[in-house]
């Protein structure tokens, strides 16, 4: 697009709104409780929470660097975070989940499992609040965060939280909603549930004084470069070593790839008679079911002591049972009308529209024919498929380097962010006139128009949008075809409007809507632009406000005004006359863009890690939850 | 019996022999059923006890580290002090043994030890365990984690002092197992629960 010199206006407001203070997201998080080594508050995932049905809360940690707060099996010393809340009426059945855990080796062979850096404790719990207008959720904790030395702490957690309105639907609030789906699934999937995969297990009793569990997984493989670990639940009667992987590889036969581990235990009160089965727990990370991405899954059984594994048997000595059917799955149809239909929302998204809207136009025939015309836009829907493409293996990137796959995660990801920030940004100066870019101008040839699709998929990942959120998670789990599927579903809704114009060229709107770029455009189409800069610009505004939980405060300021030297550096460009110091502002265009993601990664907070070896004995350190504590408004009128 | 044939013997002998002495370790370390494991250890005035000297009494054991919080809560809320002190008058010898190593920053020379022990008013011996060897014969991991030796030797108990780790509960609502364990020792009943989870901070081996 030729550059349209605008004045100083669109640079002046985008200054004056890049440097307001971005709004700490997170309006529905309650205070942090700080202290030396970590920091903890409830959070929930709602702007306006459901005031029926099953909620999602989050017990949030940070921890500085070398500190940990336990899984539910502390290991062999600490316990896990205890949260307790006041019965009431309106809240009920509370649950905290466990996300899968790190293994951290301790002085003098001993062991923990926990979460360093950041943790969000899923909880689930029930609400019937129908007339309400807000609540207010209150727990008691206790935890204890160590690194050699422990500290424990105990706090009142509260939050405020509105309720959506009767008969309305729950808003979710765009910063935490993300954050704590991200830990929610990391939280073990039962095996049972996960296609294809089972797991069985024996108590070892070959040697009495050695005893050990052999715990074998069925339809799974190693994920990549992380080592599959297995952490066993506390047992009243066994004190657990370290697991091994013991063998595994593609069975003889049918060729089910298959991992098995050995996991050398010790009677903590000698047996007067040697058990005949035992009620052992396990997770599992560190692996994947053939074909699909990685997931920690758990499993719980009866295994038999000595004899024939059990296979989903409930007693020991019983019959092996059938397994059971794999859980219903979306098919693949399904979930690509899902996808697809995703595909076309995105269209109408900040980031997406004005681009839609400004390449159309530029796609009508006009001297030429309409051959020219279907061939641009067909490009340009090759640009969207192969970038909707393109989104794959960095899905499986991300699973493999323990980060969830789901749509939505980039959003969690506060290089992503600021790049998506740093990307709308320049459409926005582009639209202005004060970036001049390939961006399918008719002038810049067929590569321009291939170009803008894949930028339109670029764009497009700004947005979390349930559609495809509830789509993409599950095809990746169901396999690579059902994954590629989906993908090109997805890029078919978002290419929608250029294969429509590849169909039927002479039909394309709003010829008099193109820009006047010195090739046939008009004044109305540049006032267009100018407008649609503003929408790009407020989601550059939107994005920025989404970073700023992720970052520091001080590296969300450096993120603002690098933006803003971006756009001064575009403005300088187009303003000075002589072809060296254009140059020159070109190049310092392209540095400060460069450097708006390297200040985002380098300002993030911590980030989440962590697993752990669960050992022997469910501890009864976590009290159950009846309900939290309610205050609130009662809903007037 | 043939030449011949006392090589077997010996062999099936020899080898159950290995056999044992591999798996008593194993069994040996904190098991309740079995011998507690034997000691002699020093306590801060350089006098030796080992747990041979109290046969025919029954024996606690603390694991201790004044610098963990929970090992100082517990002497500040006189937890061990006042058990200590009661089940003493029924003869039951109380132990606490600290089996930081010397070259850690939670180490306390014997001066120190003995001050924090004035103050805290634990009034029962504290012994040394630098190597940590007798530590890891109990299968110590925590401070505190309580033993139970009957007055024949063997273990009756291992796990935590109580079960209230965050020390939030009144203490007419904690259970305190050592206590309800000393309870069945003396009248000679079975002690249950045997084993619990300990916690506490890690032992500084």
């Amino acid at each position: 697009m030729h550059p349209r010199p605008l004045g100083t206006l669109p640079g002046i407001l985008l200054a004056a709104l890049l440097l307001a203070p971005a709004p700490r997201a997170g309006a529905e998080s309650g205070l942090w409780h700080e202290n030396d080594q970590s920091r903890v508050r409830l959070v929930t995932p709602y702007r306006e929470m459901p005031a029926s049905g099953e909620i999602l809360l989050g017990l949030e940690f940070e921890t500085e660097p070398g500190w940990h707060v336990y899984w539910k099996n502390s290991g062999d010393a600490g316990y896990p975070p205890a949260v307790s809340f006041e019965p009431t009426p309106q809240v009920s059945g509370a649950e905290l989940l466990w996300p899968a855990p790190h293994r951290y080796e301790l002085p003098g062979d001993l062991v923990a499992f926990g979460y360093e850096g950041q943790v969000i404790y899923p909880l689930r719990a029930q609400i019937d609040a129908a007339g309400m207008d807000g609540i207010t959720l209150a727990a008691d904790l206790d935890y204890l965060v160590c690194e050699v030395d422990c500290v424990p702490y105990s706090y009142r957690l509260t939050v405020d939280q509105l309720l959506a309105a009767p008969g309305g639907e729950a808003v979710p609030d765009p910063n935490h909603a993300p954050r704590i789906a991200t830990w929610e699934e990391r939280v073990p999937e039962a095996v049972a549930s996960v296609p294809g995969v089972t797991t069985q297990g024996e108590l070892d009793l070959g040697d009495p004084g050695r005893p050990a569990l052999v715990v074998e997984l069925r339809g799974v493989e190693p994920a990549g470069e992380a080592e599959p670990e297995l952490f066993l639940e506390v047992n009243e009667t066994f004190d657990a070593g370290r697991p091994e992987v013991v063998g595994g590889g593609d069975e003889p036969g049918d060729g089910t790839s298959t991992v098995r581990f050995r996991v050398p235990l010790a009677f903590r009160q000698a047996p007067e008679t040697l058990p005949e089965s035992a009620d052992m727990a396990w997770t599992v990370t560190g692996l994947s079911p053939t074909g699909s991405a990685p997931r920690p899954m758990e499993a719980r059984r009866t295994v038999p002591a000595v004899g024939a594994p059990d296979t989903d048997t409930a007693t020991a000595g019983a019959r092996p049972a059938r397994p059971e059917p794999p859980p219903a799955v979306a098919s693949p149809a399904a979930l690509a009308l899902r996808a697809f239909l995703g595909g076309v929302v995105f269209l109408l998204t900040p980031t997406v529209l004005p681009l839609v809207l400004l390449r159309l136009p530029e796609l009508a025939p006009a001297d030429h024919g309409s051959g020219r015309s279907r061939r641009d836009a067909l490009l340009t829907a090759a640009g969207v498929l192969a970038g909707s493409t393109a989104l794959l293996p960095l899905a499986r990137a991300a699973r493999g380097a323990g980060l969830p796959a789901a749509w939505g995660a980039q959003l969690q990801e506060p290089t992503a962010v600021a790049l998506l920030a740093l990307g709308a940004s320049l459409v926005a100066l582009n639209l202005w006139g004060l970036l001049e870019a390939p961006l399918g101008s008719r002038r810049r040839g067929p590569v321009a128009g291939f170009a803008l699709g894949v930028a339109v998929v670029a764009l497009a990942t700004a947005w979390n949008l349930p559609p495809l959120a509830g789509a993409v998670g599950p095809a990746l789990a169901a396999g690579p075809g059902t994954a590629l599927l989906v993908v090109l579903a997805t890029g078919a809704g978002l290419a929608l409007p250029f294969l429509a114009a590849a169909a039927v060229p002479r039909r394309i709107p709003g010829r008099a809507l193109r820009v006047d770029d010195g090739d046939g455009g008009g004044a109305t189409g540049s006032r267009l632009a100018e407008v649609l800069g503003f929408v790009e610009a407020g989601a550059a505004l939107w994005l920025l406000y989404h970073l700023s939980p992720l970052i520091t405060p001080e590296g969300l300021a450096y993120v603002e005004v690098t933006l803003l030297a971006v756009g001064l550096a575009a403005w300088a460009r187009t303003a000075v006359r002589r072809r060296t110091w254009s140059a020159a502002w070109g190049v310092a265009l392209l540095l400060l863009a460069l450097a708006v993601p390297w200040l985002a990664h380098g300002h993030r907070r911590a980030a989440a890690s962590g697993a752990g070896l669960a050992t022997g004995v469910t501890d009864p350190v976590v009290t159950p939850v009846p309900a939290p504590t309610v205050r609130g408004a009662e809903r007037t009128g | 019996m043939s030449e011949t044939k006392r090589y077997p013997t010996f062999t099936l002998a020899a080898a159950l022999l290995a056999a044992l002495l591999i798996t008593l370790p194993a069994l040996a370390a904190g098991t309740v059923g079995e011998a507690a494991p034997g000691f002699t250890l020093q306590d801060l005035d350089g006098d030796s006890h080992s747990l041979s000297d109290y046969e025919g009494k029954v024996v606690v054991l603390e694991w201790v580290n004044p610098h963990c919080p929970f090992s100082d809560r517990h002497a500040r809320e006189k937890t061990m002090i006042e058990l200590a002190d009661e089940y003493g008058d029924d003869g039951v010898v109380w132990l606490a043994v600290n089996s930081t190593n010397s070259d850690h920053r939670d180490f306390m020379p014997p001066a120190e030890h003995e001050a924090w022990a004035e103050e805290r008013g634990v009034d029962y011996a504290i012994l040394y365990d630098q190597s940590g060897d007798v530590g890891r014969a109990y299968g110590a991991r925590t401070t505190p984690h309580m033993y139970i030796v009957d007055e024949d030797g063997t273990l009756l108990y291992n796990g935590a002092i109580d079960d209230d780790p965050p020390g939030r509960k009144a203490s007419d609502e904690r259970t305190n197992y050592v206590d309800d364990g000393l309870t069945a020792v003396l009248a000679d009943g079975d002690v249950s629960p045997a084993t619990t989870k300990p916690y506490g901070c890690t032992v500084k081996y």
